[in-house]
């Protein structure tokens, strides 16, 4: 009891210091925790828009697609291969894929595009496509017509009902030509998707490019997105490696991930540089506390209290003063960075445009997990304990009789 | 049998140049019950003798036997134990805990001995009342006279039932009155039960309530006398 109760009526002798440095570390815990939770709620973010955009957690290709993306490369696609996935432990969903490049003409306008032969359900099972629609029909499984890009739709001059043309090459050289009724227009927020996609149903596109039964990819989606990784290589484990690959979409899109990477380390940085400033405060603090008590310090010593029990005594008092900073700190920063988990701000003006033309949503969100919020406690919690060592040492070294002549 | 023998007892300093000899030979002892005053001017040695007494401080040279046992030897943790169990302190400016209640600061020692709670509130209370302060058991030291914290710290330094009790110029700090009546209490507990005390002291008043008075100059006991 002495040791809890001497610490917490040691924390309020002086009110003021202690309220100063336990809003140093109120302050600090709040503002890393809103500065890290729309730092990765960005990145979540980010990640969403790729994953759901268009690549998946992670898709399987024949070995050496990725490399040379040709219809070549392509994989012909069997029911057993189909059964396996389907029963692969952690799949969602998957979408299967036979992408190619080809001409699309218009009018006067012709225009490079990739055409993406899906089925239409799978496929916005995983990429919400069908939400994506700006105008028209969402396409039937055996559709004879195709969707298109709003961007693409606007420099084709096309709209639904029109009449798409495409050419381009087939499977093995074979001519790839056709024309497609336009059933709807999509819009995607990257500019360079939205520019460049024409959706067809698989078998149409199967018969387009005179490939069948194959893919280009199958992509995926995951039930628990932490676990993404250990999904794909389950779904690894099921195919024969000298004919297929798995690729993340962190594997497929190394730019990206090196751009949060570098984002992130910088925010570090500035968390680093608050965390010490907090740190040489309740540095400051301890030492303005050791030396007043100095002689207090002596006294309870030389009266029979082992200096093992004073350390605890001061280790307590620093916990203390540390929680309430941490504490109050976490329960302050819940409020706003669920709200804007919640209500993400939208950004405007150029900001927004930059955001757009990166191909991400113009929002800001938050993070809404508690693995930073435990994280930035335990720095701070680090950082106290590392404070600590100051005390401790003094005590160990204190003397009764030097200590009470302070 | 001497409840304290100091055989041949030296320290000295080194105060910038110069060798300071604290104490030099000294050779006392002390039995149950005494009621000493240690005097002499300043820098004669009397803190330094009552700080070796106390396992406060190690010396050059010479043993300090308590109750047998010589606690010149002991390592600095046992030492800290020794004094928890065995010496009792008050010093010249209280020095009690601010943030305990006068009952929670005599509380306080017990609690390292392991007292259990209810043992310790009662013989906390009992020694309040001892020394007269059974109605501000509750009050924190910076609610207390001067007289008052001296008072609480001579009921703390009993509570621990040492075999005897350091005081190093326990009234320096107090005023006549203050000073009359911890005598008083002093002197009470040393009659009725026979609590040794010994203190340092230039105080006139202090020296002539003792039973015995040890004069020190120069870091040697030049008179050591017994008095009505």
């Amino acid at each position: 009891m002495e040791i809890v109760l001497i610490a917490w009526r040691n924390l309020w002798r002086n009110k003021r210091r202690t309220l100063i440095t336990a809003a140093s570390v109120f302050f600090a815990i709040w503002f890393a925790l809103i500065m890290r939770s729309f730092q990765l709620g960005s990145y979540e973010l980010m990640v969403n828009n790729i994953v759901h955009a268009y690549s998946g957690y992670f898709q399987v290709h024949a070995k050496g697609y990725w490399d040379d993306k040709v219809l070549n490369n392509g994989f012909v696609n069997t029911n057993e291969l189909e059964l396996n996935l389907q029963k692969t432990e952690g799949v969602a969903g998957y979408a299967p894929r036979l992408e190619t490049f080809a001409l699309a003409s218009y009018g006067m306008q012709t225009k490079g595009v990739v055409v993406n032969g899906v089925d239409p359900d799978a496929e916005n099972g995983l990429t919400s496509l069908q939400k994506k629609m700006v105008t028209g029909q969402y396409l039937k499984p055996d559709d004879s017509g195709a969707l298109i890009s709003q961007r693409l739709a606007k420099y084709l001059k096309i709209g639904v009902g029109d009449t798409l043309v495409i050419i381009g090459q087939g499977y093995h050289g074979a001519t790839a030509a056709g024309i497609f009724p336009v059933r709807g227009i999509v819009r995607f927020p990257s500019p360079d998707l939205d520019s460049r996609l024409v959706y067809l149903s698989l078998p149409v596109a199967r018969n387009l490019l005179n490939a069948r039964d194959m893919l280009t990819s199958i992509a995926f989606n995951v039930e628990d997105p932490g676990k993404y990784k250990t999904v794909a290589k389950h779904v690894n484990s099921q195919l024969d490696n000298g004919l297929f690959e798995v690729m993340t979409w962190e594997e497929m899109m190394p730019d990206v991930v090196q751009q949060i990477r570098a984002d992130s380390a910088s925010g570090l940085i500035m968390l680093g540089i608050l965390y010490m400033i907090v740190g040489f405060g309740i540095f400051g603090t301890m030492l303005m506390m050791l030396n007043e008590r100095s002689r207090e310090f002596g006294m309870m010593i030389a009266i029979g209290m082992q200096k093992g029990r004073l350390m605890l005594i001061v280790i307590t008092e620093t916990l203390f003063l540390g929680l309430l900073g941490i504490v109050s700190g976490v329960m302050a920063a819940i409020p706003p960075i669920y709200y804007f988990y919640i209500h993400p701000i939208p950004l405007t003006g150029d900001m927004a445009e930059s955001t757009i033309r990166m191909g991400f949503e113009p929002l800001m969100p938050t993070a809404w997990e508690s693995s930073y919020f435990i994280a930035q406690s335990l720095v701070v919690l680090i950082i106290i304990l590392m404070v600590m060592f100051l005390p401790v040492m003094r005590i160990r070294r204190l003397t009764v009789i030097k200590a009470m002549r302070h | 049998m001497s409840i304290i023998a100091i055989e041949n007892l030296k320290k000295s300093y080194r105060d910038s140049e110069v060798e300071v000899h604290a104490l030099n030979d000294i050779n006392i002892a002390f039995d149950q019950g005494e009621f000493t005053a240690i005097v002499g001017p300043s820098g004669s040695g009397k803190t330094t003798l009552l700080n070796m007494i106390g396992g406060l401080d190690k010396p050059d040279n010479g043993r300090i036997l308590i109750g047998g046992e010589d606690i010149t030897k002991l390592s600095s943790r046992k030492l800290i134990d020794f004094r928890m169990h065995h010496i009792g302190f008050v010093f010249q400016s209280y020095n009690l805990i601010p943030v305990l209640t006068a009952l929670e600061n005599v509380e306080f020692i017990m609690h390292l001995q392991g007292i259990k709670r209810e043992k310790r509130l009662s013989r906390a209370t009992e020694l309040l009342e001892a020394v007269g302060l059974g109605d501000r058991i509750h009050s924190r030291p910076s609610k207390l006279s001067g007289g008052q914290q001296q008072r609480v710290a001579v009921a703390r330094a009993l509570a621990s039932r040492p075999r005897f009790i350091l005081a190093d110029e326990p009234t320096a700090n107090l005023d006549s009155a203050s000073t009359r009546n911890l005598l008083e209490i002093m002197e009470k507990l040393n009659q009725e039960e026979q609590v040794t005390f010994i203190f340092s002291t230039h105080d006139q008043r202090v020296v002539d309530k003792a039973h015995r008075v040890i004069v020190l100059e120069d870091g040697k006991v030049v008179k050591d006398e017994y008095q009505n």
